[in-house]
This record gives structure tokens, C-alpha cells and sequence, in this order.
């Protein structure tokens, strides 16, 4: 028996515009004070009319020309309709027959996942869920309410958990490259419904397992873990009951974090039950062509451009590349510190502080890095003193994290430090000529032994106080030695 | 739909759409009342919209859109003075989970 997963994904992604989709309220709605940014078009008072967010639907379709879409070239919203507290009006303005952006795909490792459509639609005000008296109720609070929101629905071409996480990772950090929202999972700013199902292969016969949509995933982890138990549910599922997928028997299941399990959650409506209509208040809208190449060229170099340069121009490897693309403004600050036109052994040397020195210190101390510290000119002054030899790799990357800190210049915090190397022959020659004349013990033994010197180098180091070159002192013992 | 007929699934259906609780009386009494309503819209059907484009809106307006720019909302006061129940700033609504 040869089971393939089948996996879709629907991610949604709060925009961060200032105001909300079709009103003018604040679309901040973390930390605030509950309906205190409401309006009647939000809370679904009569008579209200929706308007559009323009740069809402501006960074919908950069979103979905980033990821290789086509523009619709006439859009417009319709109404789903159903009842639930969390949407006042009985129905959420979306995008059904004409989205704004369809037919994109997005590269995971050597795979490519379709992607089917991006939409623009409205968030749903949150729920908080109480006992009073042993009465359950719900609290609504609806700030979030009307918040712009994208949905990007890929095709079932993800074939694993591990796949669906790289997929929501790569999805996660071209929305942040695109500066068009925080995509943060764990806020809620980006949310994920993983469809599952199972290709099942048994003696020349094939069958499809029911379709299984999970909720309520609220972590990268937990992407990983529900879909992986589904994976394990179905396969037992099948082997029991022998159910196979039909247009009637696709089932909405709960992810339960704490049980690591899923759990029906409610046979959802299908698509006919929202009795989609056009939305009559808003008139369709048409983005021309020199419109859509103006939002194209507001879109940055994408990590995956970015990476295949860092390469081919400045000679570093996969490892290095990655990691300074993985978020813009590391990129931001490594490409403003190299300056203009930087040759490969300097890309490569600054690369090494950026990873070995910045990233760690503010992996460490748990900062976001601030761009207006990196100096280009600093890090020049720092290459050209290691290349002479001034400065050892380790000063480098010590001396960087305090440039970064105290914004001074790296050479000149070594050279207060006492950190320069002494490359300077005739000071290592007199302190050298002190040594030997001090340890002839140690003398005799290289005589007999040359691989000894390092107590020597030892001695000299500790006299010069960790400042003599130990390259040049190991020659000049040698001569002295022979 | 060619036949208004609806059976009492679709109308059970419906109403929980609708989230519409009704009586087995009600229900008697809803169905034909139902029907009548397609019936009579059934004449749309009768129209030949073959090759024809469906027709969304009918004026020629087009992108009506506002720029993003906050505006003063209402008051949480405000916001909350139409609700039945309210509870520490928020609307309050019966439990909407079942457990």
C-alpha cells in the first residue's frame, strides 16, 4: 500500500494599512481597548456603505505579482453569507469569481507549489468565551473587525508537513520582504488552514480519502504535528472504514494543541451554502496596465534573487547566502556595509561578522537590529587592519559587536583595548631575545624536540599581553633558534 | 433551478442557514408559501441567456476607493449603546462554542 498526502494550503495574512478594508478606522487592533475603533460600516449598522482601502488592494496584487500571479483585469467583492457573531452584517465582503490575483507559484527547495488564487477580504471581530453564573457566553469585540485581509490559496501540490512548514516559512518571508504585513503566526497575523488528504495506491486500484480541513493552528509547530496526525488518522481511518472522498463528505476539524489531536469541529457549509453574490455597494474594480507595472516596481529583490547574487557576485556559499536573505533588513544592513562594487574577499570577511558577530549578539540579546548603526567605513578600516595582519579574527568579531553597540570604530576600540597585534618584527625580536634568554630549559628542549616552540610562542605571547602577531612571533623564534 | 419544487430537507436546511429555529407547524405552513415564491421567480428561467454576459452592476461606475487614512471612530460608549447586553466593553452574545 503506497499512501501519498495531498496537501493544500489557505493562508491568511492581516495587512498592516493603517485604517481597515471598506471603513476608515484604525486597523490597529492588538492591545487595544475592545470596540473602541468601530464605525457603522464595521459593526454592520443599516444603511452603511463599504469603500474600499486603495493601498489594501495595491499590496494585495503586489503580494500576488511577487508570487509570479496574474492580475484579474476587472475584480470586484461579493458577499458570503452566514450567520455568526463575530461578523455583524451576516456576511463577509471577499473575493470569489474575480480575485484580484490568480495562477502564481512559489519555489520550496527544488519543488514548486501552484499557487491558485490571492483575495482580498475583511477579518472577523474576536470572541472571547466565558461562563457566567454556568452560562456560557461570548464576548465580541470587533476592533479586528473589517481589518484588511489576504488569502492565498495554493494548489494541492504539497506532499509532506515538513514541505507545508517550508511553504508557510518562504510565504512568511516574502510578505515581510514586501513590507505588507507582520506574518506573524503566533499573533495571529498570519493564519493557516491545512486541507488534508491521501493518495492511496493498493494493488492497482487507487482510492482518495475524505477531504479534512483543519482549524485552529496556531503555530508553526503546530502546522507541522496536525497535519502529520491527520496524515496517521486517515491512513487509519481508511483501513477501517474504506471511506473514499465525495462531494458531500468534506468535514472542518479542530486542531487541539494541548491534546495534540484533531477533533470534528462541524460539517462546514459548502460553497453554495454562502450563496455567494456579487457585493452591489462597491463598484468593480480595474487596476490598468501602467497601474499594475507601478506596483510591480515597488516590489524589492525577493530572497530567492537576492540569494542566487550573493552567490554569483560576492563567491559565498548556500549556508551564508541563506542566512543573511532570511530577513530583509539583515540583508538591508549586510549590503549597506559592503558599500559599493565590494570584492569577494571583503563580501566574504563581512559576511562572517554579520553571521559570526551581529546575528549572534542580537540572537542574544534579543534585539531587532537597527540599520543606522552599520558603517560602511568601519567595516572597511576593520577589513584592511586584518589584512595587514593588526587585527586577529577574533578581535574582529569582538571589536565589531562594539562598534555596533557604541557606534565607534572598530580599529580605533582595538587599538584603546591594546588589541592591535604587534607585527612589528623589532619588538617581537627584543621581547623574543627576553624569553629565550629566561627559559633555557624550554630552549633545550626544542633542540631536541621542535614541535615544543609552542611553550615558547606561549611565553612570548604572555609577555607581549596577547598583542604580538603569533604567526610572526613563531618565525622570529625560529630564527633566533637556529 | 428548473423546479421550484423544495423538499422539507431544503427547507430544514435553509433555516438553519438562517439559524432560524421553526415548529413542525411552521414548517407545514412555510413550505407551500416557499414554493410559491420560486414558482414565481421560476419565470426567470424561462429567459434564453444563452452567449449573454451576466450583468453585475448596471451603471458604468468603477473603482470607487479611498485612501488609507484613519478617521475618528466611535466612542466604545457609543459603539456599545445599541447592544442588549454589554459586559467590560464588549458585546455580549449567547456561548457560541458547544462543549
Amino acid at each position: 500500500m503506497k499512501i501519498t498526502p495531498i496537501i493544500g494550503l489557505e493562508v491568511h495574512v492581516e495587512l498592516k494599512t493603517k485604517s481597515k478594508m471598506f471603513c476608515s478606522c484604525s486597523a490597529e487592533h492588538f492591545h487595544v481597548d475592545p470596540n473602541t475603533h468601530t464605525c457603522p460600516t464595521c459593526l454592520g449598522l443599516p444603511g452603511a456603505l463599504p469603500v474600499p482601502n486603495k493601498t489594501a488592494c495595491e499590496w494585495c496584487i503586489k503580494l500576488g505579482l511577487a508570487l509570479g500571479c496574474t492580475p484579474n483585469e476587472s475584480s470586484f467583492f461579493e458577499r458570503k453569507n452566514y450567520f455568526y457573531p463575530d461578523l455583524a452584517k451576516g456576511y463577509q465582503l471577499t473575493q470569489y469569481e474575480k480575485p484580484f490575483v490568480i495562477n502564481g507559484k512559489i519555489k520550496i527547495g527544488d519543488q514548486e507549489v501552484r499557487i491558485n488564487r490571492a483575495h482580498m477580504e475583511e477579518d472577523t471581530g474576536k470572541s472571547v468565551h466565558i461562563k457566567d453564573n454556568g452560562q456560557e457566553l461570548t464576548l465580541i469585540d470587533y476592533n479586528r473587525c473589517g481589518v484588511p485581509l489576504v488569502e492565498i490559496v495554493s494548489e494541492p501540490d504539497i506532499t509532506s508537513a515538513q514541505m507545508a512548514k517550508d511553504y508557510l516559512l518562504k510565504m512568511q518571508q516574502i510578505i515581510r520582504y514586501l513590507g505588507i504585513s507582520d506574518a506573524d503566526i503566533e499573533k495571529g497575523s498570519m493564519r493557516c488552514e491545512p486541507t488534508v488528504n491521501l493518495k492511496i495506491e493498493d494493488n492497482d486500484q487507487v482510492f482518495y480519502t475524505p477531504l479534512v480541513e483543519i482549524k485552529n493552528v496556531a503555530s508553526l509547530t503546530g502546522v507541522q504535528t496536525a497535519i502529520d496526525f491527520e496524515i496517521h488518522r486517515q491512513t487509519e481511518a481508511f483501513k477501517q472504514t474504506g471511506e473514499v472522498k465525495s462531494k458531500t463528505n468534506k468535514n472542518t476539524f479542530g486542531w487541539d494543541a494541548d491534546k495534540n489531536q484533531t477533533f470534528l469541529q462541524r460539517e462546514k457549509e459548502g460553497s453554495s451554502d454562502y450563496r455567494y453574490f456579487p457585493e452591489p455597494d462597491i463598484p468593480h474594480i480595474e487596476f490598468t496596465k501602467e497601474e499594475i507595472e507601478e506596483i510591480r516596481k515597488t516590489i524589492p529583490e525577493l530572497p530567492d534573487g537576492k540569494i542566487t547574487r550573493y552567490k554569483k557576485d560576492f563567491s559565498l556559499n548556500d549556508y551564508d547566502a541563506n542566512l543573511l536573505t532570511s530577513d530583509i533588513d539583515f540583508s538591508k544592513a549586510y549590503e549597506l556595509a559592503l558599500g559599493q562594487n565590494p570584492d569577494s574577499t571583503f563580501a566574504k570577511f563581512t559576511a562572517n561578522l554579520f553571521i559570526g558577530a551581529i546575528k549572534t549578539h542580537l540572537n542574544e540579546s534579543q534585539e531587532n537590529l537597527n540599520i543606522d548603526k552599520i558603517n560602511s567605513i568601519f567595516f572597511k578600516n576593520l577589513f584592511d587592519a586584518v589584512s595587514k595582519s593588526e587585527i586577529s579574527s577574533t578581535v574582529a568579531k569582538q571589536v565589531t559587536i562594539e562598534s555596533y553597540q557604541t557606534g565607534k570604530d572598530p580599529v580605533e576600540i582595538a587599538k584603546s583595548k591594546g588589541l592591535i597585534q604587534v607585527s612589528d618584527s623589532a619588538e617581537i625580536e627584543k621581547l623574543a631575545i627576553g624569553v629565550i634568554s629566561q627559559n633555557s630549559k624550554a630552549v633545550e628542549d626544542y633542540k631536541k624536540n621542535p614541535a615544543s616552540i609552542g611553550f615558547l610562542i606561549g611565553k612570548l605571547m604572555q609577555a607581549s599581553k596577547g598583542s604580538a602577531n603569533p604567526q610572526l612571533a613563531k618565525e622570529i623564534l625560529e630564527k633566533l633558534l637556529k | 433551478m428548473s423546479s421550484s419544487k423544495i423538499s422539507m430537507l431544503d427547507l430544514e436546511h435553509i433555516a438553519k442557514l438562517a439559524r432560524i429555529n421553526l415548529f413542525e407547524s411552521e414548517k407545514i405552513t412555510f413550505l407551500p408559501q416557499l414554493e410559491s415564491v420560486l414558482e414565481y421567480l421560476d419565470v426567470l428561467n424561462q429567459a434564453n441567456v444563452e452567449n449573454i454576459e451576466p450583468t453585475f452592476r448596471v451603471n458604468d461606475q468603477k473603482n470607487v476607493l479611498r485612501s488609507d487614512e484613519i478617521v475618528d471612530s466611535f466612542d466604545q460608549k457609543t459603539a456599545l449603546s445599541t447592544a442588549p447586553k454589554t459586559q467590560d466593553g464588549y458585546f455580549v452574545v449567547p456561548g457560541t462554542i458547544k462543549k
